[in-house]
């Protein structure tokens, strides 16, 4: 169970938080473990690749880059965080990572052309996406509370699973 | 005391041991095949899963969720549950979704059909998280599990294994599986468990479509019936049941969508066999529970469909149409039932 006050969240920004505090004591034989939450902020830029129109809302994905334990259930991705962009441009914005679910981070985005809220419904015209993936934790070092990345969508239709790939 | 408490298990047993396999309908004896089952390891489940499952275990047996779990997910718990509900066959599902439901191996479910290989057949699959490096290996993997006795088709879930039903980079599988003669199933509808995709290109068959026009020689079934567990709905009933009109090699699978947890008053589960007859598909329904998920769930879900078929008016033919008849035109192997 994840457990976290907003107001410890805002007091202590850019740095490890452990949301687990005196409350959480309190009530510990609840809990099995503390879930320690680092609040990252991504700024950046989103952008399309030539021969896609430019215009529409601009879908955003933020996943561990693998999580689990195990040769069989450690895997690629695992969601953090969702939101959506009204055009594409500049991209500022604040994600909690709870960090010891997984390792790295990836960055997903696609532009929805149409205004469906889908990507690439049946009989719908492509809309592209894009991933960039950062797999050191140097978003986690003391200091780096900020991770800036670049994106141009540019594959049709390919969901988080094989935008690294395509991308 | 002691023996007061016994004489009704001894009855209750010399009873269970007179009853034939199979349902009465109309004074008529019709087996059952149920072709979807999982068995499996409780430590190759995540963690968030695990939690999820044990609270939906009844008391008393939450308290103690891995030991249940290994007797029950054993190819011989299975069967024992197939035949305290009567049921003459079962198919267990090989799983690879590491991210949601867990881990079942193919080499699992081969050794439990040769553990029972009159009672037991079993679905392969295969891993897809990492496709571009490894779906070659994978494919020959598979088909190499495929090649076993007793293995008759592919378990796929593209919600639990998170790909999308449209990408024609994984029609390989579908390739794969109509050379080979072997039907693919595939969990269609939202899932209630945690780390599922709930987009729809992972959950609607809509988005299949592609790939069950371009592969007319496979054999696509079409699970849950593309029931909303989520919002306990049907969901995308009416897309599958289209797809069934349109395509000869589409078949329909109403596994957990009547469930006491999933379909509380039983109304979803009648309404929906009510539109399988009024579209004229009940040749194409093949019957699965999805067990054996807490012990008696296979019997229970049983007569919940038998009871919500009776509901939708079907005859006795249209019952075993459903119970066994569609399954053996589909797989052969009618000697499971005789």
């Amino acid at each position: 169970m994840i457990f976290f006050s907003s107001i410890a969240l805002r007091r202590l920004r850019g740095r490890t938080i452990l949301a687990a505090p005196l409350l959480a004591l309190a009530v510990s034989a609840c809990f099995s473990a503390d879930h320690r939450l680092y609040e990252l902020r991504l700024t950046g830029e989103i952008d399309v690749a030539p021969g896609f129109p430019a215009a529409g809302r601009v879908h955003v994905e933020v996943h561990h880059q693998s999580r689990g334990d195990g040769p069989l259930l450690e895997r690629p991705l695992g969601l953090i965080d969702a939101f959506e962009l009204p055009a594409l441009g500049p991209v500022d914005h604040l994600v909690t990572v709870p960090i010891d679910e997984g390792e790295g981070l990836v960055v997903y985005a696609w532009l929805d052309l149409d205004g469906d809220g889908l990507l690439c419904a049946p009989g719908a015209a492509p809309e592209p996406s894009a991933a960039v993936e950062f797999p050191d934790q140097e978003f986690l070092n003391e200091g780096a509370h900020q991770l800036d990345f670049a994106l141009t969508l540019s594959a049709p239709c390919i969901g988080p699973e094989r935008a690294l790939d395509a991308s | 005391m002691r023996r007061l408490c016994l004489l009704p298990l001894v009855f209750a047993l010399t009873c269970a041991e007179s009853q034939p396999y199979g349902v009465e309908i109309d004074g008529e004896q019709i087996p059952v095949i149920d072709m979807h089952l999982h068995p499996g390891d409780w430590d190759s489940i995540p963690p968030e899963t695990r939690s999820y499952l044990t609270e939906r275990f009844p008391f008393p047996f939450k308290l103690n969720a891995a030991k249940l779990a290994a007797g029950i997910l054993s190819p011989s718990g299975i069967v024992e549950e197939l035949d305290a509900a009567g049921i003459h066959a079962g198919v267990l599902f090989a799983v690879y979704a590491p991210r949601t439901v867990g881990i079942a191996t193919n080499e699992l479910v081969i050794r439990g059909v040769g553990q029972y290989p009159r009672r037991l057949l079993g679905l392969a699959s295969l891993r897809v998280d990492r496709w571009a490096t490894d779906s070659a290996s994978q494919l020959a993997r598979l088909e190499a599990a495929l090649s076993k006795e007793g293995m008759i088709g592919i378990k796929l879930a593209h919600a639990h294994m998170h790909f999308r039903m449209d990408d024609p980079a994984y029609f390989g599988i579908y390739e794969l599986a109509g050379r080979l003669g072997k039907a693919v199933y595939l969990h269609t509808g939202s899932s209630p468990f945690p780390g599922t995709s709930r987009e729809p290109a992972y959950t609607d068959p809509t988005y299949l479509e592609p790939a069950i026009a371009a592969y007319p020689q496979t054999i696509f079934i079409l699970g849950h019936l593309g029931y909303d567990f989520a919002n306990r709905q049907p969901g995308a009933l009416e897309a599958c049941l289209e797809l069934a009109r349109r395509y000869p090699n589409v078949y329909l699978e109403p596994s957990a969508l009547g469930s006491e947890g999933s379909d509380p008053d039983g109304e979803n589960f009648k309404k929906t066999f009510e539109r399988i007859k009024e579209s004229g598909v009940i040749d194409r329904v093949i019957y699965g529970s999805d067990g054996p998920q807490s012990p008696g769930f296979v019997a229970t879900y049983l007569e919940r469909t038998v009871a919500a078929m009776q509901a939708a008016g079907y005859t006795a033919d249209e019952v075993r149409a459903v119970l066994s008849g569609n399954f053996v035109r589909v797989f052969g192997r009618e000697w499971l039932i005789q």
